[in-house]
């Protein structure tokens, strides 16, 4: 189900291997578009990356925490801010560099920057630790391994060099575009229920919830890297 | 941030709460229901581990529909783990060049061998192009790997169809093909592992290279 999205077809064509290498149609609905995907498909690639930001509970839980306890629009958007130049990084240098990573550990990471996130809400490291990390820093370096997250998605696409840049980008793009839209949601959301007794009352749970769905993802992930070992 | 201040107690205890609820909801259901490991029981309890058998049961079923008429295939429902990921349903007509006639002449004979390395959790496929009733012999082998396998053929010119002749796990096989139609027909190996894989493939008879 996690791994849905595709897997792609390597375009490895090197001078001794005169056969041709085409997409698979085994691999899903995306046939049609990896036949025409050898070249700058800025448009699909956007989609892709906004589809991935919406329907990616990871991440999204993730902003759930990071926004729960933030009140001003002004620090909601340095807050993302920081986010998105965290995972901007990782995504443009994971791919650029080819960076190969596992993409279930990357996940069990993201799974437990959630775990981290919901504690942090709860006033675990003020009150256990009695210090309070930086909620600035630790956003931008969870956004870093959330970068390499999409990274990993995004090298199941495999695509020829050319092009490889403005796929890039539009996926790059589309993860804002995506992560935007969410945040809508969300912050609507959470800005609504903040009005009643409720948010407060439940505020507890909520995080409790957060930390116990990052556990559930995180082993999630695990038992897969342990299975495809 | 937070606006209600709690005692380190409360905190420590809501961290294990969310731990051992976390924890147990995928040793529950989510293992059994995604992997096929049913530690507890409770998959069978629930009946989760159906929801894998589903999903990913490794079978390669084929339902004919008798009734439909002979140009539309029949309705495929292939699950194989891991690879076909939701049900994959094909059902599209039979593209019209498949029954076109056998040419009078084929591609001349030839030979070839060659490396093909698989990258860690890649598919990738080879290709060549053969007449209808054209005759190849192949054999390939990834040493100790298992590959996911599927030997199939497109036609030429309609997109979006193909024919599978063998689907497999395998680290070898050899055998022959009586092209069914003229087209591309080749091999697609998908590497489950976290290594590259080299396949080493060998072509024998009438076909031609594409490029």
């Amino acid at each position: 189900m996690l791994k849905k999205i595709i897997s792609l077809l390597l375009l490895l064509i090197s001078s001794a291997f005169t056969m041709q290498l085409l997409a698979h149609g085994v691999d899903g609905d995306t046939q049609a578009f990896l036949i025409g995907n050898e070249g700058v498909a800025f448009g699909p690639f956007l989609y892709i990356g906004a589809e991935h930001m919406i329907t990616g509970y990871d991440h999204l839980l993730f902003l759930v925490g990071v926004i729960f306890f933030l009140y001003r629009p002004k620090e909601i958007l340095t807050y993302v801010s920081f986010f998105t130049l965290g995972h901007s990084i990782t995504l443009l240098l994971g791919v650029l560099a080819n960076i190969q990573m596992n993409a279930f550990l990357i996940d069990a990471i993201i799974a437990l920057s959630i775990v981290y996130k919901g504690f942090d809400n709860l006033g675990g490291f003020k009150q256990i630790f009695g210090k309070q990390p930086n909620t600035k820093l630790s956003v931008l370096i969870f956004g870093l391994f959330h970068g390499f997250g999409l990274a990993t998605k995004l090298q199941e696409f495999e695509f020829s060099a050319d092009g490889l840049l403005a796929n890039l980008l539009g996926f790059n793009l589309g993860v804002e575009i995506g992560q935007f839209v969410a945040l809508l949601f969300v912050v609507s959301i959470i800005s609504l229920w903040r009005r009643y007794n409720s948010f407060r009352r439940f505020a507890t749970l909520t995080n409790t919830i957060l930390m116990a769905a990052g556990f559930l993802l995180f082993g999630f992930q695990m038992t897969g890297y342990f299975t495809n070992l | 941030m937070n606006q209600n201040t709690l005692e380190t107690k409360t905190i420590i205890k809501l961290f294990i709460i969310s731990f051992v609820v976390g924890t147990f909801l995928v040793i529950a259901a989510v293992m059994p229901a995604e992997f096929g490991i049913d530690p507890l029981g409770t998959g069978k309890l629930l009946g989760l581990n159906k929801l894998y058998e589903v999903q990913s049961g490794e079978t390669v079923e084929s339902v004919e529909v008798k009734a439909e008429p002979k140009e539309v295939l029949q309705r495929r429902v292939i699950t194989l783990a891991g690879d076909i990921e939701s049900e994959y349903i094909l059902k599209q007509e039979i593209p019209a060049e498949v029954n076109d006639p056998a040419p009078k002449e084929q591609y001349s004979e030839r030979n070839d061998e060659l490396e093909i390395t698989v990258p860690a959790g890649r598919g990738l496929e080879y290709k060549v192009k053969i007449k209808k009733h054209g005759q190849i012999k192949y054999e390939w082998n990834s040493e100790d790997v298992t590959l996911f396998h599927d030997f199939h053929g497109d036609p030429l010119t309609t997109k979006g169809w193909y024919q599978s002749y063998t689907i497999a796990y395998s680290n070898n096989m050899a055998g022959t093909l009586l092209a069914p139609f003229h087209g591309k027909h080749g091999w697609y190996f998908k590497n489950h592992t976290s290594k590259d894989v080299t396949v080493k493939l060998r072509v024998k008879g009438q076909y031609e290279l594409i490029n």
